[in-house]
């Protein structure tokens, strides 16, 4: 791969990612909550 | 046990070397069912030259020539708190969850997560000392340092004692590996000494969904998080990169913290 190619890449990421994003307090709700639901099994 | 900050001592500091015909270091040597009055579990001696210890109690057989692993999984699980505290406290109400009955200062050296809920700027501390409870009470830990948000009813705590509580020889691919016992323990709840690579430096640190299982190893993710070694060393992972991060200890993504090493 070209290096102009893979600098793009990594600016620009085209996989799907499914980790939480800890920045966002939407998805901080989401860890605790999981952790809030293991706790009580 | 009293209360008090995890102890560090280092023999023949300086690393002069000693004229002495035998060690002064025989205690590493040794295994007990009593505890020592002067070392606590998570207690360290680092020995110039020899190498760094760790006080630890066995959770079953451990074989001397084998790695030993942590069995440990946490005290109380995420639970919210009932009792609020304020910025510069140096105590917390940890409220009633289901754990065996407590003795004082049994979780010193241990740790306690503190979650205000909604963000990700968790208070983690040690824990030096506690009091006493029955099992399932409410009980009071005492922390290493003042808290520095303050603590209300949508916050949540998860605890644990310190994780050398509880090592066995290495059986399951899934448990991170301690170190290595000085000597041959026979059963559980004996006291030894188990040597390190390094000196501890426990950490909390967000995981991904990744960090479970055998996946206990982790490389820094693009925001600081943590996602596994497989995924940093993948050059198609955009988010991941290839530098070490450290160790998980105790938990995981679904379990408690993870306590975690840092490398």
């Amino acid at each position: 791969m070209a290096k102009e190619e893979k600098d793009k890449k990594v600016v620009a990421p085209t996989k799907v990612d499914n980790s939480l994003n800890f920045n966002n307090p939407e998805d901080v709700k989401k860890f605790y909550e999981m952790k809030k639901k293991k706790a009580k099994k | 046990m009293a209360r008090g900050a995890n102890r560090i001592s280092i023999l023949q500091s300086a690393g002069y070397v000693g004229g002495q015909k035998h060690g002064l270091w025989d205690f590493i040597y040794t295994t007990s069912t009593t505890k020592d009055p002067l070392y606590n579990i998570g207690d360290v001696v680092v020995i110039p030259s020899r190498g760094i210890f760790v006080y630890s109690k066995s959770a079953d057989a451990c074989i001397s020539g084998q790695g030993a692993e942590f069995t440990y999984t946490g005290y109380i699980p995420y639970t919210e708190f009932t009792v609020t505290a304020d910025v510069g406290d140096r105590s917390v109400t940890v409220p009633a969850a289901t754990h065996a009955a407590l003795a004082t200062d049994e979780l010193r050296n241990g740790f306690i997560w503190i979650y205000d809920g909604s963000t990700n700027n968790v208070q983690f501390r040690q824990i030096l000392g506690n009091d006493s409870a029955a099992a399932n009470a409410a009980f009071v830990v005492y922390l290493d340092g003042p808290l520095t948000e303050a603590v209300t009813t949508s916050s949540a705590c998860e605890v644990c004692q310190n994780p050398y509580a509880a090592l066995r020889t290495g059986t399951s691919a899934s448990l991170p590996k301690a170190g290595v016992p000085t000597v041959k323990v026979t059963a559980a709840n004996v006291y030894f000494w188990c040597q390190v690579g390094r000196l501890p430096s426990y950490a909390w640190l967000a995981p991904q969904y990744t960090i479970i299982d055998k996946q206990i190893g982790a490389c820094w993710r693009h925001d600081g998080t943590l996602d596994t070694v497989g995924n940093g060393v993948d050059g198609e992972n955009d988010y991941v990169s290839t530098q070490y991060a450290g160790h998980t200890i105790a938990g995981n993504y679904e379990g408690i913290g993870p306590l975690f090493q840092l490398a």
